[in-house]
């Protein structure tokens, strides 16, 4: 791990079934690193589950990235699903009126 | 009390160094983070459609904490202070900045723009700093 790096991630693949664990504090800067890394999850999995537990900063950037894997996931049929907000995050998410849509594990298929 | 140039590359610095100003002046909790997410999203959106770079000017008034944002290049009829429907990916950044502060003040510059947001320092009884996040 980089010291100089405010975020860090763990893939663990499980069949179809793909766990992104983010920590630490997403941004602008680490927005296309998050946006290749969730559009291929989404890709090549049928379930994406990304546990936010560990992430203490997320901004306008991060929900993009976040909605853009959603949306994708939805044309395609993949269950893309947020767990763990930490209560800043959470309330991020909440204000900006993204929370329902991002954590709520659709019904499946 | 601040004054420092940013550009994409030092985005995530301004932010803890903005961080780091907010309790020595009473600034804690909640409020402290609604303010610098708010400030945050305003220097974002300077480098993303300001021209890649400016300045934040960071200073106490009687009560208040002022943060303004300058850069040299937002055009004024490319922002949008509306917040975008759940499913639409982008265009949340100065929406956030208002809501967490109550207080964004576009200035449209002949050579760029500056953004600002306040934030009261005197907490009413119930603990609460005076924004527009309740």
């Amino acid at each position: 791990v980089n010291p100089e790096q405010a975020w860090q991630h763990t893939v663990s693949i499980d069949g179809d079934h793909t766990t992104i664990v983010l920590a630490g504090e997403w941004d602008m800067s680490s927005a296309a690193h998050l946006r290749n890394l969730l559009t291929m999850a989404v890709r090549m999995a049928s379930v994406v589950t990304v546990d936010i537990g560990a992430v203490s900063f997320i901004d306008s950037t991060t929900i993009t990235a976040f909605v853009n894997a959603r949306n994708a996931a939805a044309a395609t049929g993949c269950r893309f699903t947020l767990v763990n907000p930490a209560r800043q995050v959470h309330r991020v998410l909440q204000v900006t009126g993204v929370l329902d849509m991002l954590t709520a594990t659709p019904p499946s298929h | 009390m601040l004054r420092q140039p940013f550009t994409a590359a030092t985005v995530t610095d301004l932010r803890h160094t903005v961080a780091s100003l907010a309790a020595p002046v009473g600034l804690v909790g909640d409020a402290a983070d609604d303010f610098v997410l708010a400030v945050h999203e305003l220097v974002t959106n300077a480098v993303r459609h300001g021209g890649g770079a400016g300045h934040v000017e960071v200073r106490v008034l009687d009560d208040v904490l002022v943060c303004d944002v300058i850069d040299y290049g937002t055009e004024a009829d490319g922002l949008s202070v509306r917040l975008s429907a759940a499913d639409v990916p982008g265009g949340r950044g100065l929406w956030l900045a208002h809501r967490l502060t109550g207080t964004l003040l576009l200035t449209q510059r002949p050579d760029g723009l500056t953004a600002s947001v306040t934030v009261c320092l005197v907490a009413d009884q119930a603990g609460r700093h005076r924004t527009g996040n309740r």
